[in-house]
């Protein structure tokens, strides 16, 4: 069932629930531009794998890195998060699920076509974090390599396409933040892929921690009711990453939503689909996979939205100051039926005052069919078992009468007459038992019908509709 | 063995009428004018549409006085254009369609006429067709592409000579 897979309650488990609420604040949450590492549902659970498969090596990487790095010392030891590569390391021998951090340094090089997946065919390392800026030197160390894109932030890298052997050397300079997944081309399938994170290292971000003792009005909050807008009884499909809760950002100034996560059977989610900001949030919609768009559902009155219509791919972003308090419904126009849908509440109450009403919508999930398609679902069965005995008893009995024939035809003895055959019919055909002209125009009525529906459909159907292909 | 006369006659008419339908395939794959699309419509790399210099902006686009090319990429689960606006050509025109597929294979038909084709990724299905009048065809996906394949769907618009060029966006 599609309610299920996605993990999304492990999601809002791992990532607290109000800006500088229980979890502390400061320490604990990345410091990033909101793209990776808060919103997205995914990235939260391969956080959580991360951190019980190589808990200890990540502590002793990031208390480094913590070391190492002066200026983010805000951010305490388990800051860094690692990114979620979306399965893109799923076949690559040399990724041990760590991503090397190379913050810091001005120049970083990876080498290309290290011993890996059996033979030369790695990056070395496969995974590296680096600082905006920095600029980051291939060096091939065997032959026949090149590096393609295969997904990064903007279009700002263009890999190096020409096939290179030992001793040639490409850099680039990775300003924008983000994850740059790359490729060799000819050894791909053999696993040669690699990943360079800019940016998102270290800092924790504070949050709206401030903001919570400062809310002088007392306003209550809006009540995270959608009204089924998460159900399949709303237009379009049930929501398959919508559980229930809805992500508490106020406080927040910026608050990105990933459109196109892994949601749904498909890219065909928002992450996260439901949030509650601050009147005055900027919301940074960002593309994360193909072919998507922002249309409003409904908005409140005086709220003048209109989301984003065009269709857009990967590396997209769109963003949109809220500033009228209520429930925005918004939606992905190509993937509505899959339940590509999600809802921002603009909420002016001071956050820490948790809502009431939520997790009223979850129940809405479980979908008991109306009476009516019950009865009908029933009614086909019955017909069904109906169909399937009578041809049982069809069967049965054609099998059961050549049984009864045959006993019948056993005794039967062969007489040999003594006389020749008489040379005069035994019987002559009676009218009754074939008729020429009778049978001929039935045969006739036959064609007729045959060439009839030919020219019919030949004709009429298929030459005479509408424009046609004519060249 | 006798062969009654009127048999004769009906397995005559049953060797004509099979003779007839050859006819027939024979007259609409030559005499009728209706073509079958062909690979002439070109490749094209599939991960870079949006380097194509025409499926970049997809749309219609005039080649000649009354010739119009019109270049769709159908996606999971659209067609641009054709979903989120109309494709639009004007009546009494020779239209040459370009359909390409940026991620897997998809179908494009103008509902109800033969102008059918598959979009495949990296080929470009190319198929000319005359509308004489102005008019308003559904165009669906008629290859199973993914789970809202049911939802893909699109507008094609035959618009009067006169509104055209006012509704005309791009090209």
């Amino acid at each position: 069932m599609i309610e299920t897979d996605d993990g999304a309650a492990s999601a809002r488990t791992g990532d607290g629930d109000a800006p500088g609420g229980s979890d502390g604040g400061a320490g604990v949450r990345p410091n990033e531009p909101a793209a990776r590492d808060r919103p997205g549902v995914r990235s939260v659970r391969t956080d959580r794998d991360e951190l019980t498969r190589r808990g200890l090596f990540r502590t002793t990487l990031a208390a480094g890195a913590a070391a190492s790095l002066g200026a983010a010392g805000a951010g305490s030891a388990a800051a860094q998060s690692g990114p979620d590569y979306g399965g893109w390391f799923d076949d690559v021998g040399n990724y041990d699920g760590t991503t090397v951090d190379r913050t810091g340094q001005d120049a970083v090089t990876v080498e290309v076509g290290v011993d890996a997946n059996g033979g030369t065919y790695g990056f070395g390392p496969a995974a590296v974090r680096v600082d905006p800026g920095t600029t980051v030197t291939f060096e091939w160390v065997s032959d026949t390599h090149n590096v393609l894109v295969e997904d990064q932030p903007g279009d700002s890298w263009d890999g190096s396409q020409s096939i290179e052997n030992t001793g040639f050397t490409y850099e680039h300079t990775f300003e924008t933040d983000g994850i740059y997944k790359y490729y060799c081309e000819p050894h791909l399938s053999l696993g040669m892929k690699g990943a360079i994170v800019v940016g998102g290292s270290g800092g924790g971000s504070g949050g709206g921690g401030a903001e919570s003792g400062s809310g002088g009005q007392e306003a209550t909050p809006i009540p995270a009711e959608y009204g089924g807008w998460f159900t399949d009884q709303a237009s379009g499909g049930a929501v398959g990453n919508y559980d229930g809760t809805t992500e508490d950002l106020r406080g927040e100034d910026a608050v990105t939503i990933e459109v196109g996560t892994d949601a749904n059977g498909g890219t065909y989610g928002f992450g996260p689909a439901a949030v509650r900001v601050s009147p005055g949030t900027t919301v940074t919609f960002e593309w994360v996979s193909d072919t998507h768009n922002v249309l409003l559902e409904e908005q409140p009155d005086g709220a003048g939205w209109e989301g984003h219509q065009p269709i857009e791919n990967t590396g997209f972003t769109y963003e949109h100051t809220f500033e009228t308090e209520g429930i925005y419904k918004y939606y992905c126009e190509p993937h509505l039926s899959l339940g590509m849908k999600g809802a921002i509440i603009v909420d002016p109450a001071a956050p820490g005052g948790e809502a009431g009403g939520e997790g009223g919508e979850g129940g809405e999930g479980e979908e008991v069919p109306p009476g009516a398609a019950r009865i009908l679902n029933i009614a086909e069965g019955v017909v069904g078992a109906v169909f399937v005995g009578l041809l049982f008893v069809i069967g049965y009995t054609v099998v059961k009468l050549d049984n009864m024939e045959e006993p019948g035809a056993e005794p039967v003895e062969r007489i040999v007459t003594e006389t020749a055959p008489v040379a005069t019919p035994q019987r002559e055909i009676e009218h009754d038992d074939y008729d020429p002209i009778g049978t001929f125009s039935l045969i006739l009525v036959y064609f007729a019908i045959i060439a009839g529906m030919w020219a019919f459909m030949y004709f009429v159907e298929f030459l005479n509709n509408g424009p046609t292909v004519v060249g | 063995m006798e062969v009654h006369r009127f048999e004769k006659l009906w397995l005559g008419l049953a060797l004509l009428l099979i003779v007839a339908f050859i006819g027939t395939v024979t007259y609409g794959a030559v005499g009728a004018g209706v073509q079958m699309i062909d690979d002439s419509g070109g490749t094209v790399e599939a991960d870079a549409l949006d380097e194509h210099p025409q499926f970049s902006q997809p749309g219609t686009y005039k080649t000649g006085e009354n010739s119009y090319d019109v270049y769709v990429i159908a996606r999971q689960f659209l067609f641009q254009p054709g979903s989120s606006e109309p494709i639009r050509v004007p009546a009494g025109s020779t239209v040459t369609f370009h359909v390409t597929s940026g991620d897997v294979v998809h179908g494009f038909e103008v509902a109800s006429t033969n102008v059918n084709a598959m979009a495949i990724p990296g080929q470009i299905a190319k198929m000319t067709v005359e509308f004489e009048e102005p008019g308003s065809y559904g165009v669906v996906c008629h290859e199973y592409c993914g789970a809202a394949h049911h939802t893909m769907e699109g507008q094609l618009r035959v618009l009067p000579q006169n509104e055209f060029t006012a509704n005309m966006t791009e090209g």
